[in-house]
């Protein structure tokens, strides 16, 4: 049967860039080019060298903390989540029936990360985190076939340590809002 | 997303190692808290920005602290 994982694989990326209009996509497909290469297979790894066990808790459990109140059934968007480390965390931290959704604009993360979000039903989708509904948009497109449909409408939206990896901050941020304000978003 | 819920960032204080920008694909070198409460309240009604105490970005040798930053709009 065909899955997320075979939509993802096959999206041509410099095509997905032109289709989300950025306006640099050569610069931002070479940029994603050092997490492809030395990150992607090794992100937890790597993440645990970084911060070591307790500050991976510690990231963990203030998240979590924040989204606690959040009913069952909720919608949660985390932005820029790679393979998925702190995605499948914090949400098997929060015990609940909450919708997870991954974006990342690295395949090679999101393909790394696959089978570890697929187990805890954690959709994972391309996209830039400073066109956050236009790439829902876009990703919803893609996934049609698989009749799989991510929401345009978050109760909480994560985003761990992505912010510096992104050229406009207030973009970014905007684009958090657009999410929130269901109405204008996809 | 239902008025009152959270957005969540949690990212790297500012920090003086610019090789970052190239060892590890870093487009900014961490944010000054003041500034990222700034340019948050100019989107959002709440913000809440602290340091994460106890708690750094290390590699060989070097340390960058953490924020973490609760936006919401009432």
């Amino acid at each position: 049967m065909e899955k997320i994982k075979d939509i993802i694989l096959e999206i041509d990326m410099k095509r997905f860039l032109k289709e989300l209009r950025v306006s640099n996509p050569e610069t931002l497909e070479e940029a994603t080019k050092y997490f492809s290469e030395k990150e992607a297979s090794t992100r937890s790894k790597i993440l645990r060298g970084y911060f070591g066990e307790e500050g991976i808790n510690t990231i963990i459990e203030t998240t979590a903390k924040e989204l606690t109140s959040l009913q069952e059934g909720s919608n949660i968007l985390d932005i820029g989540a790679g393979t998925g480390f702190f995605t499948i965390a914090i949400k098997r931290r929060l015990g609940k029936e909450l919708n997870f959704y991954a974006m990342d604009v690295t395949k090679a993360m999101l393909l790394a990360g696959f089978k570890d979000m697929e187990k805890d039903r954690i959709v994972p989708f391309l996209g830039l985190a400073e066109q956050i509904k236009e790439s829902i948009k876009l990703s919803n497109l893609y996934y049609e076939r698989l009749k799989v449909r991510i929401p345009s409408i978050y109760q909480g939206i994560l985003s761990i340590l992505t912010l510096h990896h992104c050229e406009d901050i207030i973009r970014y941020l905007r684009a958090y809002i657009l999410s929130w304000i269901g109405e204008q978003a996809v | 997303m239902d008025r009152g819920a959270s957005c969540i960032i949690i990212d790297l204080c500012e920090h003086p190692f610019t090789e970052f920008r190239e060892e590890m694909g870093d487009v900014h070198l961490g944010f000054n808290l003041d500034w990222i409460k700034g340019q948050a309240a100019k989107v959002f009604s709440e913000v809440k920005v602290k340091r994460l105490p106890g708690i750094a970005c290390k590699e060989s040798g070097r340390a960058a602290e953490l924020f973490f930053a609760s936006m919401k709009t009432l």
